[in-house]
């Protein structure tokens, strides 16, 4: 007995042995959550039932769409599966790791960080729309600022694998040159940046796109500068003082939204900062969703309403989306009342880069009102300026990235353009 | 349902094993109906309306198959239910496959406006159509018995590992598999390192070279440097070869899992030297099956003219074009290796030419040369594409694009090169690795990572083409 099975172990029948066990495991991991894939199935049918005209066969088909999904998201320790995945790129040192969806692929650059990358993009429609805008806010009497947040690709510096062109920065330089030419002010935070010689690196998470949030809390300093001295904007100086601020820094805490795609094992883990003023502070807080309809109102300090602290929780962890630690992630439109500041309403229409630089803007004035045109679809910019309050200042914040295909047309849609 | 998905991986395959060695276990008929049932699931997942067109081929074909074999003493009628057989499956796949192309191509030549209906292509049609009139043709010649059980043919023509790619199963290479095969746990563990290896030349090879080539054959040829449409072709030519031989590597495997054998598919093609020998190792059951059901009836080589030589190869090259879709660039593929074929014939060239590796490189570039053609949206794009390929007519000799997808993919370049010679098979002969213990130690590991590896990529959702679904 023990000679037969002896013979009938050998490298063909164990490689097997461990295949079965592999596939049932995660068989077992997926029984165990069958719930969450239940539910999960469950809703993309309901919603097959619900639509117009759906026949048996759209909700057969829902039913096998939603059940692989369903599945692909409860696969036991995804994540894990995803670090393998990038340990294996490490190893052979890819530098373009590809999703099935083109505008997630992500880059390494040389210097070893991480960004997604765009080709050359045409900006035409931009430009007919943000000279509509200004048109309005010229006839009202509203100050416009378009802000151009840096990209991860240093415009003086790409670092980008050979044979790659930076087209980003090129889309933002053909944008900013247009606005030149249209006499619409902006501030380039990539010029500032470069002429501040700061090390362009230490600006930007690893494993993220976004800019840390000290570069955040930075960029809405000078903001806050540039305002008062090209706009006359008067505000408590105190309010920009670093001095004024705790900096708590969560070391090896923070895996950014690029890692979540390649794996913490290609990308590594980032350190996550977060700041709030030392004062006393009142706000009431008010976020609204695509169609305008009120979801959540928080009233208290800082770090009560704009802040949400929970984001900070479980600090020896490295967690996901820590960054969205202001405002929560980036709401169609939010409402912040300053109960402290009488004057001043500001309109920013934003993409993430803008999260940390509005929490800290509310500080200074009245009302500060935060939008997102990748969401928000009640109306237009232009019929929403004219409908609410008048501004005192509309500003626009983006990165280039906002000059790509899957965005650019909702982002600079500021009227109902053919 | 995709084999390199998570639902056919984690879910689909483990709880068909569960279950066909465990409650089925030991009852034939039991598993058989069992596995066909699984088998409509499978083809249902990924449109359920078509299972319905596979259904009515299975009863068709199974009646005709019974008519056939009762049939068989009064030649005149059996005769006719075999062209009946012929008929009915090839209206069917000529509806649904080439009924657009026709009307397209009518309307064009002819100046007429009929409308063109939208119909969409039943996964795997020219797979399971073929293997349907196999099972007729070959009960008709007694190269295997009638089932007289219809959920028999239908395991036979469904079956899900064979069923949306191929290989393309000939009734008697398995006719007696279907009630006698015997399943050992050896053939179960042959059948997962063949999966697993199939599944890694999918995911990890032939998805990642299709990037490149993706993107080659998507730029204007206006803007296509040489070398970025050279390396288009062969990472095309590298993606196809490990898209078909490695899906036809996880359904041999697959079929061993459950008992069954079926015939290999592929034999190094890329090391042929002459185009003849290509298509001796490239899809041998497609060609094996044209060459039993249509290239012999017609006469084969054993004819008394050249002229109907020629004629015979025309018509096998033409079908084997079409075959493989509705659209010129197949027909001019087809074509181009009816040409080559021809003259190879015709002038000996297998006994007569020398020199091997000039041989292999001749094979070689016509072989891209035809998968341009074939990978080509139309022929005027092939046209354009072999010219800046071939003329620098784009006068772009090199540019950053081809640097860096030439840098980006040399690992797996290099692989799938490696990989598409028996070099690993020549090494383990040679220093005998199946004797060494070390290796025999490594092997399950090895297996393990590829499987492991090949799953993270699924699960991180990677670009997964299948080329030969749309056949």
């Amino acid at each position: 007995m023990l000679g037969r099975l002896k013979s009938a172990i050998n490298r063909y029948t164990v490689t097997a042995i461990c295949f079965l066990i592999v596939i049932f495991s995660y068989l077992i991991g997926m029984i165990v959550d069958y719930k969450t894939i239940d539910k999960s199935v469950t809703k993309t049918v309901n919603s097959a039932k619900a639509a117009e005209d759906s026949t048996t066969l759209d909700v057969a088909k829902a039913f096998i769409a939603g059940t692989d999904s369903a599945l692909d998201s409860a696969v036991y320790n995804r994540l894990d599966l995803i670090a393998v995945n990038g340990l294996f790129n490490r190893m052979i040192f890819k530098k373009k790791i590809d999703d099935v969806n083109a505008v997630n692929t992500v880059y390494k650059l040389n210097n070893g960080q991480l960004t997604y990358y765009y080709p050359e993009f045409g900006v035409r429609v931009a430009h007919k729309n943000i000279k509509v805008l200004n048109q309005y806010c010229e006839s009202v009497g509203t100050k416009l600022l378009y802000v151009q947040a840096p990209m991860k690709i240093d415009k003086y510096d790409n670092e980008l694998p050979h044979g790659l062109t930076d087209y980003p920065n090129a889309n933002a330089d053909r944008f900013l040159e247009g606005l030149d030419k249209l006499g619409i002010d902006y501030l380039d935070f990539r010029e500032v940046i470069h002429d501040a010689g700061f090390v362009y690196k230490d600006l930007f998470f690893d494993t993220d796109h976004h800019w840390t949030t000290e570069t955040g809390f930075w960029a809405y300093q000078y903001l806050m500068e540039y305002l008062g001295e090209n706009y006359g904007l008067e505000y408590d100086e105190a309010n920009v003082d670093k001095d004024n601020f705790t900096f708590v820094t969560m070391k090896d805490s923070f895996i950014g939204s690029l890692a979540n795609r390649v794996g913490r094992l290609y990308a590594g883990i980032d350190d996550f900062t977060y700041i709030y003023p030392n004062f006393d502070t009142s706000f009431e807080w008010t976020r609204y969703d695509e169609q305008g309809a009120s979801t959540l109102t928080r009233i208290g300090d800082f770090t009560e309403t704009v802040m949400f602290k929970d984001r900070t929780e479980n600090a020896d962890q490295a967690l996901a989306y820590r960054d969205n630690i202001y405002f929560n992630g980036n709401p169609a439109i939010a409402k912040i009342t300053n109960n402290n500041v009488e004057d001043g309403r500001v309109l920013v229409i934003q993409d993430s880069f803008g999260k940390p630089v509005s929490a800290f803007l509310c500080l200074n004035f009245h009302q500060v009102d935060v939008m997102d045109l990748r969401d928000y679809a009640e109306m237009t910019v232009l019929d929403y300026l004219k409908i609410n309050e008048t501004y005192d200042y509309v500003i626009i914040l983006y990165n280039p990235s906002a000059f790509k295909t899957s965005s650019y047309y909702s982002q600079f849609k500021f009227y109902n353009y053919k | 349902m995709l084999f390199s998905s998570t639902t056919f991986l984690l879910v689909f395959l483990p709880i068909v094993l569960l279950l066909y060695y465990t409650v089925f276990l030991k009852h034939r008929l039991a598993q058989n109906i069992f596995l066909f049932f699984v088998s409509l699931i499978f083809y249902a997942w990924g449109e359920p309306w078509f299972v319905l067109i596979m259904l009515l081929s299975i009863v068709m074909n199974w009646i005709f198959g019974l008519l056939v074999d009762k049939y068989r003493d009064h030649p005149l009628l059996s005769k006719l239910i075999l062209t009946l057989t012929i008929v009915y499956n090839l209206v069917v796949i000529f509806i649904f496959k080439y009924l657009i192309f026709t009307i397209t191509n009518v309307n064009l030549l002819f100046h007429k406006d009929f409308a063109i209906p939208e119909i969409t292509l039943p996964i795997g049609i020219s797979f399971f159509t073929f293997q349907a009139i196999s099972y007729v043709i070959d009960v008709y010649r007694r190269h295997g018995e009638v089932q007289k059980n219809p959920l028999n043919v239908g395991l036979y023509i469904a079956f899900f590992p064979q069923l949306i790619a191929g290989p393309i199963v000939r009734y008697e290479t398995i006719a007696e598999q279907i009630l006698y095969r015997k399943e050992t746990f050896k053939g179960f563990s042959d059948g997962v390192i063949r999966f697993i290896r199939g599944l890694a030349k999918k995911v990890l090879l032939s998805n990642t070279l299709a990037i490149v080539a993706d993107l080659a054959f998507s730029t204007e040829t206006a803007e296509l440097s040489v070398g970025m449409a050279w390396l288009g072709a062969i990472c095309y030519t590298l993606q196809i070869f490990f898209d078909f031989s490695g899906y036809s590597e996880m359904a041999i495997g697959l079929g061993k899992m459950f008992g069954f054998d079926f015939l290999e598919n592929f034999n190094f093609p890329y090391i042929s030297a002459s185009v003849s020998e290509f298509w001796r190792r490239w899809h041998i059951s497609l060609g094996t099956w044209f060459k039993d059901y249509v290239y012999f009836p017609l006469g084969g080589s054993r004819v008394k003219t050249k002229s109907r030589l020629v004629f015979n190869l025309f018509v096998v090259w033409f079908l084997t074009g079409l075959w493989h879709g509705a659209n010129w660039t197949f027909i001019a593929w087809g074509l181009l290796y009816f040409v080559l074929l021809t003259l190879e014939k015709l002038t000996g060239f297998e006994k007569k030419a020398k020199c091997k590796p000039l041989r292999i490189v001749y094979t070689l570039l016509f072989v891209i040369i035809g998968w341009v053609l074939f990978r080509s949206n139309d022929i005027a794009q092939a046209g354009d594409y072999l010219k800046v390929m071939f003329t620098n007519s784009s006068g772009i000799l090199w540019d950053n694009n081809a640097y860096f997808y030439l840098c980006e993919n040399a690992f797996f370049l290099l692989a799938a090169v490696l990989c598409s010679t028996p070099i690993f098979k020549w090494l383990s002969t040679k220093c005998k690795l199946e004797q060494n213990k070390v290796i025999g130690f490594l092997y399950p590991f090895f297996y393990l990572a590829l499987f492991i590896v090949s799953l993270s990529y699924i699960v991180k959702g990677a670009y997964n083409p299948f080329i030969y679904f749309n056949f």
